[in-house]
C-alpha cells in the first residue's frame, strides 16, 4: 500500500511536468514562434490572425519564443554630429519616433531573434531612410512645408525595403523635432533679436513722427490764432486812433513814456527842454 | 491569499514580459484532485495543529486517505477542512470590483474574454482568468514642454523650443487632456500609451510631434498672439487622428497651450517691442497734452489782444472826446502830467550844456536796471 502510493505520487508528478512542458499561453497582446530543435515550425497569433489562448507543443523538443504584438515606439535620437544635411546645405538635427510592430514573427526571429536586436536594426534602417528622404528636401520643406509627406515617404521606404525584410511593419514615422544645431540656433536668436529691434525702432520712430506732427499742427493753430488776435487788435486801434492821428500819436507817446521809464531810470536833460520852458523864461527875464 | 499576484493593477498597460512565459510555472499546489468539499461548521484549526497533523499523517504512511475509520476519523476531517479553506480562498481571489470610472478587461488563458462594467464581479481564479481594471472616464493629462512642479511648470528646453514656419524659435508649453475611448484597444494594441516617469508614452510622443508639425506651418507672430485657439484645435485633431491610426483606444479631449512665447534668449527684445508700442503711445499722449496747452495759450493771447485793444481804443476815444472840447489845454495838461510822473520816478540829471562842465557819469551804476532798482531803493531822488 505505501509503495503503491509513492508510485502514484511519482506518476502524477511526472505527468504534471509533461503537461507543463507541452502547453503554453499566448496572451492577447503577444505572439509566439514555435521552434522544434531550433527550427521554426509555427507562428501563433501573429498580426492578422486572432488565436491567443492555451497552446500545445511537443514536450522537451519544442521551444517557444514570445514577442510583443502591440504597436511599439522607437525613438530615433538625432545628435549634433549626426545632423541631416538638407538639399540647401542647411544642417538639421532630426529626432523621430517610429511606431512599429512585429508583423512576421518567423522572419523577425530569423533576422533579429530578440526584440532589442530588431529595434536596433530598425533604428539603423530608419536613419538611412531619413537621410535619403530628407537629403532630397530643402530645410524649409523639412521644417514646415512638406513634413507630412516626408514622414510618409520614410515610412513607405522602410515598409518597402528594410522593415519588410526584418519582418516588421512600420505603422508610422513621426518627425518629432527638426531643429537647428546649436550654433545655427544662436544665429537664429541673433536674427530674431535684430528683427525685434527693428520693429521696436520703427514703432518708436512712428511715435516720434506722430508727436512732431501733432505739435506742429498745434503750433500752426497757435500762430493762426495769434495772428487773428493781432489783426483784430490792429483793426481796433486803427479805428480808434483814426479819428485824429496826430493826437493819437501824442497820446500814445505819453502813455509810452509813462510805461517805459521806470523808477530810477537815469535821464540827463537839458534846461532848454520843453519841460523847463517856463523855468527858462523866468531866468531869461 | 497568496494567489492574488496576477490581478493586474488598475493602471493598465504595464504588462511586462512576465505573462508570456506561461503563468503555470511557480503556481501554488493546484488542488483539483479533490472535489470541493465545503467545511462543515468547524472552527478553523490553528496553524500549529495543522502542521502537527500533517507530519503525523506522513509518518503513518500516506495511505490513510479514507482507510482508518474510527481513530483517524478526526484527522481526516481536518485534512479536508484545510483543503476546503485553501480552495475557497482561491475561488475568492477571483472576486473584484470595478469603480464607476473604470472598466474591467478579463482575459481567459491570455485571450480576451469580456469587458465588465462597474460593480462587483467574479472571474475564474488565476491562472485561468486574469483581469485588468482600467480608469476610462477620468481625465488624464500629459504636460509637454515642461514638468509640473507644484504651481509652476518647469521648462524642458529640449521639448519646449520649436521652430516656426518663418524660421523663428518659439517656446511652447502645453497640456493634453485625454481619456480611454476604447478599453480593449487601450489594453491590447499599443505598448505604454501613457508616459511612465521619463519614458515617453505614445500619447506624449504623438502630441509633441503634432504640435511641432502645426507650429512649423505657422508664423511666430501669430502663434504667440492670435492663433492660440487655432493651434490648440489643430493639435487636438491631428493627435486624435494619429492615435486612431494606431488603434490606441485613446480619446483626446483637448489640448491647452500653457505658454506660447519667445524663447528666454530673446524675450528681452520681444518685451522691448511691447515697450516701444507704449513709448510711442506715450509720445502721442504727451504731444496731445502739449497741443492743448499751445492752442489754449494762443486762444488766450488772441482774446487778450482783442480785449486789451478794445479797452485801449475806448479809453482813447473817451480822452479824445474831451480833447476836442479844449485841445490845447488838454494836450498841455497831458504832457505835463506825464512828464511829472516820469521825471519824478526817474533819476533826473539836469545838465546845462552851455556851462561847459563835462559831467562824470558812472554809467555802470545805472546799467543794472530792473531788479536792482526795486531791490535797493535809491536814496535821494
Amino acid at each position: 500500500m505505501p509503495r503503491a502510493g509513492m508510485f502514484l505520487a511519482g506518476a502524477v508528478f511526472l505527468a504534471l511536468i509533461v503537461l507543463l512542458n507541452s502547453t503554453f499561453i499566448v496572451r492577447q497582446d503577444r505572439q509566439a514562434v514555435v521552434l522544434r530543435f531550433n527550427a521554426i515550425v509555427a507562428a501563433i497569433n501573429e498580426p492578422g490572425a486572432n488565436e491567443p489562448g492555451l497552446k500545445f507543443k511537443a514536450p522537451f523538443m519544442d521551444n517557444v519564443v514570445i514577442y510583443d504584438r502591440r504597436n511599439m515606439g522607437l525613438i530615433i535620437q538625432g545628435s549634433e554630429n549626426q545632423a541631416v544635411v538638407a538639399s540647401d546645405q542647411e544642417r538639421l538635427v532630426v529626432d523621430a519616433v517610429v511606431r512599429w510592430r512585429i508583423a512576421d514573427p518567423q522572419r523577425f526571429y530569423q533576422r533579429a531573434k530578440t526584440e532589442n536586436n530588431g529595434a536596433s536594426q530598425l533604428t539603423r534602417n530608419t536613419e538611412a531612410a531619413m537621410r535619403r528622404a530628407l537629403g532630397g528636401a530643402t530645410s524649409n520643406e523639412i521644417i514646415s512645408g512638406k513634413r507630412a509627406e516626408l514622414m510618409q515617404q520614410i515610412q513607405d521606404d522602410l515598409n518597402a525595403g528594410a522593415a519588410a525584410d526584418l519582418g516588421v511593419e512600420v505603422v508610422d514615422v513621426r518627425i518629432r523635432q527638426a531643429d537647428l544645431p546649436n550654433d545655427t540656433r544662436d544665429r537664429v536668436y541673433d536674427r530674431m533679436i535684430t528683427e525685434r529691434a527693428q520693429v521696436a525702432g520703427r514703432i518708436r520712430s512712428e511715435g516720434e513722427r506722430n508727436r512732431t506732427i501733432i505739435l506742429a499742427t498745434a503750433r500752426q493753430e497757435s500762430e493762426r490764432l495769434r495772428g487773428e488776435g493781432e489783426a483784430e487788435r490792429a483793426r481796433i486801434f486803427a479805428r480808434a486812433y483814426g479819428r485824429d492821428p496826430e493826437f493819437a500819436a501824442f497820446y500814445r507817446s505819453m502813455r509810452a513814456y509813462d510805461a517805459a521809464i521806470e523808477e530810477g531810470t537815469p535821464i540827463i536833460i537839458s534846461p532848454d527842454s520843453d519841460f523847463f520852458r517856463y523855468m527858462q523864461r523866468r531866468r531869461g527875464q | 491569499m497568496p494567489w492574488n499576484d496576477q490581478s493586474g493593477g488598475s493602471s493598465g498597460g504595464s504588462g511586462g514580459g512576465s505573462g508570456g512565459g506561461g503563468p503555470w510555472g511557480g503556481g501554488p499546489r493546484r488542488p483539483w484532485g479533490q472535489p470541493p468539499r465545503p467545511p462543515q461548521g468547524s472552527q478553523g484549526p490553528d496553524l500549529e495543529e495543522m502542521l502537527r497533523q500533517w507530519r503525523e499523517r506522513f509518518r503513518i504512511g500516506g495511505g490513510g486517505g479514507g482507510g482508518s475509520s474510527s481513530s483517524g476519523g478526526g484527522r481526516g476531517i481536518s485534512w479536508r477542512v484545510v483543503l476546503g479553506v485553501l480552495f475557497a480562498g482561491w475561488l475568492i481571489s477571483g472576486i473584484y470590483t470595478v469603480n464607476e470610472t473604470q472598466l474591467g478587461v478579463i482575459t481567459r488563458l491570455g485571450a480576451y474574454s469580456r469587458t465588465t462594467i462597474p460593480g462587483i464581479h467574479w472571474h475564474l481564479p488565476p491562472p485561468f482568468e486574469s483581469r485588468q481594471v482600467v480608469d476610462v472616464t477620468s481625465q488624464q493629462i500629459e504636460d509637454i514642454g515642461c514638468r509640473t512642479q507644484g504651481d509652476i511648470c518647469e521648462d524642458r528646453s529640449d521639448e519646449s523650443l520649436m521652430i516656426t514656419g518663418d524660421r523663428n524659435i518659439v517656446q511652447i508649453h502645453f497640456r493634453i487632456y485625454f481619456n480611454v475611448a476604447d478599453v480593449e484597444d487601450y489594453v491590447f494594441m499599443v505598448r505604454s500609451p501613457v508616459s511612465e516617469g521619463d519614458e515617453a508614452g505614445a500619447v506624449r510622443q504623438v502630441a509633441e510631434s503634432a504640435m511641432r508639425e502645426v507650429i512649423g506651418r505657422r508664423q511666430l507672430e501669430a502663434i504667440i498672439t492670435t492663433d492660440r485657439p487655432v493651434v490648440e484645435q489643430a493639435v487636438t485633431e491631428l493627435t486624435q487622428q494619429v492615435l486612431n491610426e494606431y488603434q490606441a483606444g485613446v480619446g483626446v479631449i483637448r489640448v491647452e497651450l500653457l505658454d506660447a512665447s519667445a524663447p528666454p534668449a530673446v524675450i528681452a527684445a520681444f518685451n522691448d517691442v511691447v515697450k516701444a508700442g507704449q513709448d510711442a503711445e506715450g509720445y502721442v499722449n504727451n504731444a496731445n497734452r502739449e497741443t492743448a496747452q499751445i492752442v489754449n495759450a494762443a486762444q488766450a493771447y488772441k482774446e487778450q489782444a482783442v480785449r486789451e485793444a478794445t479797452g485801449e481804443g475806448q479809453r482813447f476815444i473817451s480822452v479824445y472826446d474831451e480833447y476836442r472840447q479844449a485841445p490845447q489845454v488838454t494836450r498841455d495838461r497831458l504832457y505835463l502830467e506825464t512828464m511829472e510822473r516820469v521825471y519824478k520816478a526817474a533819476n533826473l540829471v539836469v545838465l546845462d550844456q552851455r556851462g561847459g562842465a563835462v559831467p562824470y557819469l558812472p554809467l555802470d551804476n545805472y546799467l543794472r536796471r530792473p531788479s536792482a532798482a526795486q531791490a535797493q531803493p535809491q536814496g535821494g531822488r
